[in-house]
């Protein structure tokens, strides 16, 4: 057993988020990450998308992937988890973490970096108004954010009427250009000068347009959704690989946590399993929860041997549709672009006091067009025949509610094995039917206006959890601290979606990675 | 320094591939056998040894390069043999072999037993394999009782299974209801290492067999549906007259002959009680179809017919080989695994597969077409794009967009009367 001063569970956003102030600090800090590797990244040199659609050599190496991973049915997830992540992606993660659900997709990896191998890239920062039911404000995040901000690279716009739901006090690098379809809407919207209860600007992503050392610049050839070949969108498994270099960081990779203890001592003690089945012990004076809402739940709960006690599961009610711009069609599909969100929009809910859902538009182009057909019910040839004429004029929009929809829970049983599992069940409130029946008439009508058309039967509602935006478990200032300890187990601090107050319609990773670094950065102070 | 094992038995059909995995997980082997085992790059030495022999005092002593052992797996069976069962060279082999083991300090000690392992066995083997059971009798001393191993070489029982499944359309048997228990050669090596290997083990007794038995029946009709493209009928006889046919056969003077202890086996075999064995050491079974893809020529080819037409369905033109080729893997890996019973007509004329697309209900069939329009998203069998890159123009694009509606509309009655889920 070997002794540290902090131990981090976790290599996602907020893990490496947390490890980066304790390490400058000088702490020695372990961190313990899956047992999968990152998802390579594609080659630099793989042709734009356009040009793999029209034959280039080795063009189904690339979309389909070495192993033909592409071809599996991945229906009802997100479509980047087909095109750019392999089979064993998410393998293992429901077992592994103990963790089983009803009426809630559990989407998560044990893979080196989590999530961020294949986020969507979505930056927005949380505003005061976000951050109303929090025990913090936004002067306690700002500096965090900045630091974050600048680490992580993001680019946007601050000039634009989404800058300020974005979030302004922060260094942003060049936005990206936009392909024809995103640039028509914005012209129009700008053209009639703002539309009343409806904000419509450029996406905030953390997406590199300037090259660094590691990491190239957004190449915008379109094929964001089957990986980024030069790493310009954030992974953070790429933050790892600088934090390793430090000398008083190590890393440990692919011991499986099963349980945390605390030692009479007072230090914490972390059983974990290896590949081979071999349990292995870790100790630290402090250890840092940043596994990912679920998973952190899970030993949280374990360790406060709370049983059969639920705690709510908060998450971002999500649903997508598909928009025509009929002046498109006929025209040329763009080569060149940004792959993923290029616009969104905040919308708000009128009766629905200070509610606003949030949303992000996709061109259609950049899409994996047989995962929009499979939501057809023309035959295939038909909507392949349909996608072929549609293509150019499509756009794909990604719709959040904030979580006060939500009414997941989740609960700790007690197993044969001895290990814990987490159960989550799955809901939404009374009011979520009709919040989304409001925000598709309202987007509908706004966009409209703009020049694109709701396609009739194109809206599909996720099942909670599927649209991965879920935490608020443990709650600071009610089951952790405001500095992320667990009331009840010191020595053990929280630091990713988990101990979130609320989540609001928008993108949450950015503030997990915030928090994180906020709460490391007050450890490093203690610690000093 | 990496863990250090003793596998005995390796030149048998379970034996090689545990060798190779263990090999592969890094782990450094002594191997105990007749011949010596083919070379390794590293961490392989070999001691000759049979279950008639002594074990060699240096086998199982400390080596330089060589970690003290952790844990000895032990696999070897003499198939054979003119003594009675009390004094079956396995039992008496298989004592010298633990007093050995226990006497160099070795942990744990895994017998490759067999689910037909019982005092009351109907054969030999399953008494034997009770009579070393009652052997382990020290602390880490486990039996892992092991199901119908299948897959990897046509060799021993797997491989007469594979045969007899083909023989004829019409097969009588007996048996017939007897549930067995499948699980892949691969996954028993997996089982074997992580009883080696895990520190801390709740039971003696381990079940390494698939928890849901199938019945034998069921068994062969799928590895002839496999491995030989058809449908097998199954005949049941009764156990009791055909064992006393065969007896008397076997007393004929022919050189053909039929192996009772085999049939003995089956009439006789139990059901073992798996589930929570195989989730204590984490070990996961995959459904026998879905393992067997690689291991059925017929099927292969039945599956690239289909392929032609699904593909054909999905874009016109006529498909590649090398589309085929990626659209039989996908079907493999990530479907069902095997051909689709679709008509005939529909092999022959594909665009009529059009017609029988389910609207709504999902299945094999609707699942395998989204499979080619994913293989062809990176273009039409002639190079062309699926998609106008550079622009048709707004009337062709809304002309495209009309014709699409009306044959859709025409094909909706068909796809609603005939729409078929498809299923192999």
């Amino acid at each position: 057993m070997s002794d540290h001063d902090v131990l981090v569970i976790g290599s996602g956003p907020s893990g490496v988020a947390a490890a980066w102030p304790l390490a400058e600090a000088g702490l020695s800090v372990h961190l313990v990450d899956g047992v999968l590797p990152r998802l390579a990244r594609p080659a630099p040199d793989r042709p734009s998308l356009s040009a793999l659609r029209q034959g280039a050599p080795g063009n189904l190496r690339h979309l389909l992937g070495e192993r033909l991973d592409g071809l599996r049915d991945m229906k009802g997830y997100s479509p980047k988890l087909r095109s750019c992540a392999d089979a064993a992606f998410l393998e293992g993660y429901h077992d592994g973490n103990a963790i089983a659900s009803v009426d809630f997709q559990v989407v998560g990896t044990m893979a080196q970096g989590g999530l961020s191998n294949v986020w969507g890239a979505a930056a927005s920062l949380f505003d005061q108004e976000d951050l109303a039911d929090w025990p913090i404000s936004l002067a306690d995040l700002l500096p965090s954010y900045r630091r974050v901000v600048k680490r992580v690279g993001v680019s946007g716009s601050l000039f634009d009427d989404m800058a300020p739901i974005h979030g302004l006090d922060v260094e942003l690098e060049p936005p990206l250009s936009l392909p024809p379809s995103s640039a028509l809407l914005l012209e129009r919207y700008d053209r009639r000068g703002g539309m009343p209860g409806f904000l419509l600007g450029r996406s905030r992503n953390a997406v590199l347009t300037r090259p660094r050392e590691d990491r190239g610049a957004c190449l915008e050839d379109m094929g964001c959704m089957w990986g980024c070949g030069v790493g310009a969108i954030y992974n953070s498994a790429d933050d790892l690989a600088q934090l390793r270099s430090l000398p008083n960081v190590t890393v440990l990779s692919g011991l499986m946590i099963l349980r945390l203890r605390r030692d009479e001592d007072g230090s914490v003690i972390v059983t974990g399993r290896t590949a081979l089945g071999e349990e292995r012990q870790l100790r630290a004076r402090r250890v840092i929860l940043a596994a990912g809402t679920l998973a952190s739940t899970r030993l949280a709960l374990d360790l406060l041997q709370k049983f059969d006690v639920p705690v709510p599961v908060l998450n971002a009610p999500a649903f997508a549709a598909g928009l025509l711009i009929p002046r498109r069609l006929g025209q040329p599909i763009p080569a060149k672009g940004f792959g993923m969100a290029q616009l969104a929009f905040r919308l708000a809910l009128p009766g629905e006091a200070g509610k606003s859902v949030f949303g992000l538009l996709y061109d259609g182009a950049s899409m994996a067009a047989p995962d929009l057909a499979a939501q057809m019910p023309l035959s295939r040839f038909g909507a392949k025949s349909v996608l072929r004429a549609l293509l150019p004029g499509l756009l794909l929009a990604l719709v959040y509610l904030p979580s006060s929809y939500s009414r997941s829970s989740a609960s700790l049983r007690r197993s044969s094995d001895g290990i814990p599992s987490l159960e989550i069940r799955g809901g939404v409130s009374t009011e979520h039917k009709a919040a989304v029946q409001m925000a598709v008439k309202r987007m509908a009508s706004h966009l409209r206006r703009l020049g694109a058309w709701l396609l009739p039967g194109s809206v599909s509602v996720f099942e909670p959890g599927a649209e991965v935006h879920y935490g608020g478990t443990l709650p600071m200032g009610v089951a952790t601290t405001i500095h992320g300890e667990l009331i009840g187990a010191p020595g053990v601090t929280l630091a990713d979606g988990a101990i979130f107050n609320t989540l609001p319609a928008k993108h949450h990773t950015m503030t997990m990675m915030a928090n994180a670094d906020r709460i490391g950065r007050h450890l490093a102070l203690e610690a000093r | 320094m990496t863990d250090h094992i003793v596998i005995t038995g390796y030149e048998g059909y379970i034996g090689r591939r545990l060798l190779a995995s263990a090999l592969a997980l890094g782990l450094t082997v002594t191997a105990l056998g007749r011949r010596p085992p083919p070379p390794a790059t590293h961490g392989l030495r070999w001691f000759r040894w049979d279950l008639e022999s002594p074990v060699p005092v240096a086998a199982l002593a400390a080596a330089d390069g060589f970690s003290p052992i952790k844990a000895l797996i032990h696999a070897a069976h003499q198939w054979t043999s003119a003594r009675s069962e009390a004094d079956d060279e396995n039992v008496v082999g298989t004592g010298l072999l633990l007093d050995a083991a226990r006497r160099s300090g070795i942990g744990r000690i895994v017998f490759c037993s067999s689910v037909s392992e019982r005092m009351d066995a109907l054969n030999r083997y399953g008494r034997i394999k009770a009579a070393i059971g009652h052997l382990l009798t020290a602390d880490g001393e486990i039996s892992a009782r092991i199901g119908l191993v299948y897959g990897g070489p046509r060799q021993g029982q797997w491989g007469t299974m594979v045969a007899l499944s083909g023989m004829v359309r019409l097969l009588p048997m007996v048996g017939i209801r007897t549930g067995v228990q499948p699980i892949h050669v691969d996954e028993v090596c997996d089982g074997l290492l992580r009883l080696a290997l895990a520190p801390r083990l709740s039971r003696r007794v381990y079940g390494l067999a698939a928890p849901t038995p199938i019945s034998f029946g069921e068994w062969l009709r799928l590895l002839c549906r496999i491995f030989h493209g058809r449908r097998l009928w199954v005949l049941p006889l009764p156990l009791s007259p055909i064992l006393a046919l065969v007896h008397m056969f076997n007393q004929l003077p022919l050189e053909l002959h039929v192996d009772e202890e085999r049939l003995l086996g089956l009439a006789g075999l139990p059901t073992v009680s798996c589930a929570d064995d195989l989730a204590e050491i984490g070990l996961r079974l995959i459904a026998p179809d879905n393992r067997l893809w690689d291991e059925g020529t017929v099927r292969r080819r039945n599956l690239l017919q289909e392929g032609r037409a699904i593909l054909r369905a999905v874009c016109g033109g006529i498909p590649s080989p090398s589309l085929l080729k990626i659209y039989v893997r996908g079907v493999e890996r990530y479907g069902a695994g095997l051909p689709l019973a679709l008509p005939i007509v529909a092999l022959r004329w594909p665009l009529l597969l059009r017609a029988v697309e389910p609207v709504r209900a999902d299945g094999e069939l609707k699942s395998r077409l989204q499979m080619a329009l994913v293989i062809t998203d990176g273009g039409n069998f002639d190079g062309t794009s699926a998609y106008a890159f550079d622009g048709e123009g707004r009337i062709r694009a809304l002309a495209g967009l009309a014709w699409v509606a009306l044959v859709e509309t025409l094909l909706l009655a068909f796809r609603l009367t005939f729409g078929r889920k498809g299923q192999s």
